[in-house]
């Protein structure tokens, strides 16, 4: 019965009741905050803000890898003009035809000597790493691999990321280097073998103007060596159109990777430039990377293949470790199927994030609840404790009421001090009065008693002075008596007079007489104070 | 009451013991450390410590947290200088490494209390693991500071093809080449056979008078500068014998590597570092285009034949540049892992290098190496292992300066001297004039 009326809401103290609004009120107020925060688009989730990350990050990138390539496509341009009209004059000044070039070692020299300084300003000039012009000759046309073997020069940049960078000869006469204080590569060879440019052959056969058939390369290993490189060729041609060559700068995957790590605080961050193919795969090995600037980033190995994981975000799996990203499809050139740019995160990394999202958020939704139930708890405490000694004081002793912080409740104490004045006063009086009607019944009780023994003392004398027998034939009589004439009797013996019984009865005079002679015959009394000594000594009696 | 005390102080001191048995790890996996490496593997070309790295950061390194990161191959001519201008933080230089290839001398520039005291890392027992004149070598004013990863020593090394043809018109044959004498012999009937190209470059010249010096018998020595003493009459008979063939144009001071005139055919051997063997091609390629099998031979050190053969000890340790205990710790985690037995025999059996590790340097000869050249290199070095006395040379504060200034010389000299010669002046008025020019340098 006791739990019934805990459980009642009219029964609860008022302290629970306040502690229940107090959390219903932060409960709204929690909920109210989520659902702001929902309606204004201010709830980040991991997924959300990852992907903002990641395209802000792709827009950076992007910008960075447009920028480096148009500007490469314009010096290629240029280099192919300036390699036209360097031939041109080479030939014009010997009164020779391009075709005199073959087979010719000492023309072959004299044209590098006059190539490698142009070549080595532009090659320190651009953003690149390497530089490269293939002549459409051989220096030795009997060999057996003369078809693909072509002459020219390619100068690589050795330390591009010091102070002090050196050029390196990679491909070209040592001799020529050397007087020019280019040395050698450690991977030199003489020509330039036609299978390093798989677009060699097309740009030879094509009509396309120069200056529109620029074209990049895909990505690969530079023989010799571990590095992997993209060629910028342009074809070179003379002013009658013959095809004089290709020309155009190497960027290598260890240029790109240290010139195109990019400024970001998303740590491990890996930025890929691939070949877009039909399947949706990203051959690491055809593929650029880089990461970010004073970090490290995995790249990615093998071959990955992408998919959508989420409304924004891929998920890219392969060889390497997993990653999470976003992939847009750019366009390096018109010559160029698409490329793709990826900007992509460590999956661990992400997954990282997403737990301590999560357990940030249950921490914070923890912390509100426990604020708010804390906090409930404290102010409906606090509120109601002085209430609730005010009324304990109350209940105690009210002269012990002492100065409550609450000033209603010092005013309620006010008013009940003065309130306990007046009833005392009340009480005073009512206390006064109550003496004085007790004074007054003892006083009444006294003379009462001592009418009492004045009575038995005065039935006990008349009782000697009545005749025994005329008394018991008053005692029979009594019951003799008719009912009006025994209320007549009674009204005598409560003491009314005959006025008063004739008031009473609301009869008449004659009546009343007639009655008296009735009764005082069957009482056997002659008269009416007889009557009532007989009366008075049965009450005494009784 | 007192049983049970002394029963649960045994149990905290048996588990303080136990807790004692592992290496507290300042690393974790989910929180890598990255260490910046330079190094002198392979500039250029494939190198094989960029893989190795590889396959660290994707083991030991994705295990204990840590990652390398390759921020330059250069090589070990550059290194030192590169390595002192980021220490000096001079303009344009870029940023110290946390871990980087370099010799003693330089260690002692940068200076040993701002490098990784490796013996802070390493106990004994590891210790005990490597050759110890290696890691005598890294030690400076105690501080263990170059860890030994591996050590070169220099290689005769002969284009097999060119030598064939040599041998069948001259009857030299390798066996000639196992003495001074008898290689500037073959040098001299090189010039003429080819019709005045050098036989042999030499990447250091300098180091073979000095080791002839020794081998002689005679003790060399130095100047408060840290350059020779040419009062010396030793040291001038040795030179002599090199700066004749030199001034003659049998031999050469190389151009940069001599590897790379063995490829342009310009020479038909070279003396170089043992690390060289990475950057041959496979072929000679002439100025005409042709090319021809390279069938790399390589051979000992010529002998003096006087005495002791001595072989120079060269090459890079790794060193780590002190900045944190983190950093540090992961540093010994990388060159640990990087000196490992098997890592350090695929490493320098693949670079030309000999082991700093003990069981590497035991098992090498039974290493199935990439191509007839690594095999014949190897077999090369255990001649000299089993022969020679390995000697580390001292590098002096700018003697590389002065050496630099000997070697463009001859590399300016080279036509002219030959012109001379041909013009009638004596071989030795030349190589007297050499003399003068070595000795002139300051």
């Amino acid at each position: 019965m006791k739990t019934q009326r805990a459980f009642s809401y009219e029964e609860w103290p008022m302290k629970r009741k306040l502690f229940a609004y107090m959390l219903i009120l932060g409960a709204i107020l929690i909920i109210s905050f989520f659902i702001g925060l929902l309606i204004f688009g201010n709830v980040s989730t991991p997924e959300r803000t990852m992907s903002e990350a990641l395209g802000l990050q792709m827009s950076v990138y992007e910008k960075d890898v447009l920028t480096h390539f148009e500007y490469i496509a314009a010096a290629g341009i240029n280099l192919s003009e300036d390699m036209s009209f360097l031939m041109n004059r080479f030939l014009s000044a010997r009164n020779i035809s391009f075709d005199d070039l073959a087979d010719n070692e000492e023309l072959i020299r004299q044209l590098q000597n006059e190539m490698i300084s142009p070549m080595r300003q532009s090659l320190l000039q651009e953003d690149c790493s390497g530089i490269f012009v293939v002549w459409d000759t051989t220096v030795n046309s009997h060999i057996s691999y003369s078809n693909e073997s072509r002459t020219g020069m390619y100068l690589q940049i050795n330390g591009y990321e010091t102070a002090n960078p050196s050029v390196l000869l990679y491909r070209g006469l040592s001799d020529v280097g050397k007087n020019n204080n280019i040395m050698p590569h450690r991977k030199w060879n003489l020509e330039i073998n036609t299978d390093m440019f798989d677009e060699y052959f097309s740009l030879k056969d094509s009509s396309t103007p120069y200056d529109e058939a620029y074209v990049f390369s895909s990505i690969d290993r530079l023989p010799g060596t571990s590095e992997s490189a993209m060629h910028l060729i342009v074809p070179v041609r003379g002013s009658d159109d013959v095809f004089y060559g290709i020309c155009g700068f190497e960027i290598s995957e260890s240029y790109f990777m240290t010139y195109h790590a990019q400024p970001s605080s998303m740590a491990h961050l890996s930025c890929l430039l691939s070949e877009f193919t039909e399947s949706g795969a990203i051959e690491a090995r055809r593929s650029f990377s880089c990461g970010v600037l004073n970090g490290y980033y995995r790249a990615p190995g093998g071959v990955l293949t992408y998919s959508k994981a989420g409304k924004d975000l891929y998920s890219y799996k392969g060889d390497s470790p997993e990653y999470i990203g976003i992939t847009k499809k750019i366009s390096l050139s018109p010559n160029n199927k698409d490329h793709l740019l990826s900007v992509m995160v460590l999956k661990s990394d992400y997954d990282s994030i997403r737990t301590t999202s999560l357990l940030k958020n249950s921490l914070l939704v923890l912390l509100l609840l426990f604020f708010t139930v804390t906090c409930s708890m404290f102010f409906s405490k606090r509120f109601i404790s002085p209430i609730l000694k005010a009324i304990d004081e109350i209940k105690t002793d009210s002269a012990l009421l002492s100065e409550s912080t609450v000033p209603e409740i010092n005013d309620l104490f006010e008013f009940l001090s003065k309130k306990d004045t007046l009833h005392e006063k009340d009480l005073n009086a009512l206390t006064q009065k109550t003496e004085d009607y007790l004074n007054e019944i003892n006083r009444l009780e006294s003379e009462y008693e001592k009418a009492k023994a004045e009575i038995a003392r005065l039935a006990y004398s008349r009782k000697q002075e009545v005749d025994p027998e005329n008394y018991k034939l008053f005692l029979e009589g009594i019951n003799t008596l008719t009912p009006t004439e025994r209320k007549i009797f009674g009204y005598y013996l409560s003491g009314l007079s005959v006025k008063e019984i004739l008031e009473t009865a609301k009869i008449k005079e004659s009546t009343l007489r007639f009655h008296n002679q009735n009764i005082y015959s069957k009482l056997g009394v002659n008269s009416l104070k007889q009557l009532l000594r007989y009366a008075a000594l049965m009450e005494n009696e009784e | 009451m007192k049983k049970t005390i002394s029963v649960i102080l045994a149990i905290m001191i048996l588990l303080s013991v136990a807790g004692c048995g592992e290496k507290e790890t300042l690393l974790s996996k989910d929180d890598p450390v990255t260490l910046n490496l330079w190094h002198v593997y392979g500039e250029q070309a494939d190198s094989p410590m960029n893989r190795l790295v590889e396959e660290f950061n994707k083991t030991e390194g994705l295990e204990r947290g840590v990652v390398v990161k390759v921020t330059n191959v250069t090589s070990t001519s550059r290194i030192s200088s590169q390595l002192i201008d980021s220490a000096e933080k001079k303009p344009g230089s870029l940023e110290m490494p946390d871990i980087f290839s370099c010799h003693t001398n330089t260690a002692v520039s940068i200076g040993a209390d701002n490098l990784v005291d490796w013996n802070g890392f390493f106990t004994k027992e590891e210790l005990s693991d490597y050759v110890p004149e290696f890691i005598s070598d890294g030690t400076l004013d105690g501080k263990f500071c170059v860890f030994p990863v591996s050590k070169s020593t220099y290689t005769l090394y002969v284009n097999g093809t060119g030598f064939e043809k040599f041998s069948q018109n001259t009857g030299v044959t390798y066996d000639d080449l196992a003495t001074w004498e008898g290689f500037f012999d073959a040098a001299e009937k090189y010039y003429n056979y080819s019709g005045g190209q050098p036989f042999c470059a030499l990447d250091y010249l300098i180091r073979h008078v000095e080791l002839d010096v020794m081998a002689k018998g005679d003790e060399l020595t130095y100047t408060e500068d840290g350059w020779y003493d040419f009062t010396d009459p030793s040291l001038k008979e040795s030179w002599m014998q090199f700066a004749k063939a030199l001034v003659s144009g049998h031999i050469i001071v190389s151009d940069l590597y001599a590897n790379t005139q063995m490829m342009t055919g310009e020479v038909l051997a070279g003396i170089g570092s043992s690390a060289a063997i990475t950057y041959f091609n496979d072929t000679v390629t002439y100025p005409d285009n042709t090319t021809e099998n390279m069938d790399l031979h390589v051979l000992a050190l010529p002998k003096t034949g006087m005495g002791s053969e001595y072989m120079p000890q060269t090459g890079v340790g790794l060193a780590a540049y002190k900045t944190d205990d983190k950093k540090a710790e992961a540093a010994y985690v990388f060159i640990k892992w990087f000196t490992q037995a098997k890592t350090n025999l695929d490493f320098v059996a693949s670079t030309g290098y000999m082991p700093s590790n003990n069981a590497a340097y035991d098992s090498i000869s039974e290493y199935e190496f990439i191509n007839e050249g690594y095999k014949r290199l190897y077999e090369a070095i255990h001649t000299m292992s089993e022969s020679y006395v390995p000697v580390v040379r001292p590098a002096y504060d700018g003697y590389y300066d002065k050496v630099n200034v000997l070697y463009a010389y001859f590399r300016e000299n080279r036509g002219e001297f030959v012109n001379r010669i041909n013009k009638g002046e004596s071989v030795e008025t030349l190589a007297e004039e050499t003399w003068s020019f070595f000795a002139g340098i300051k």
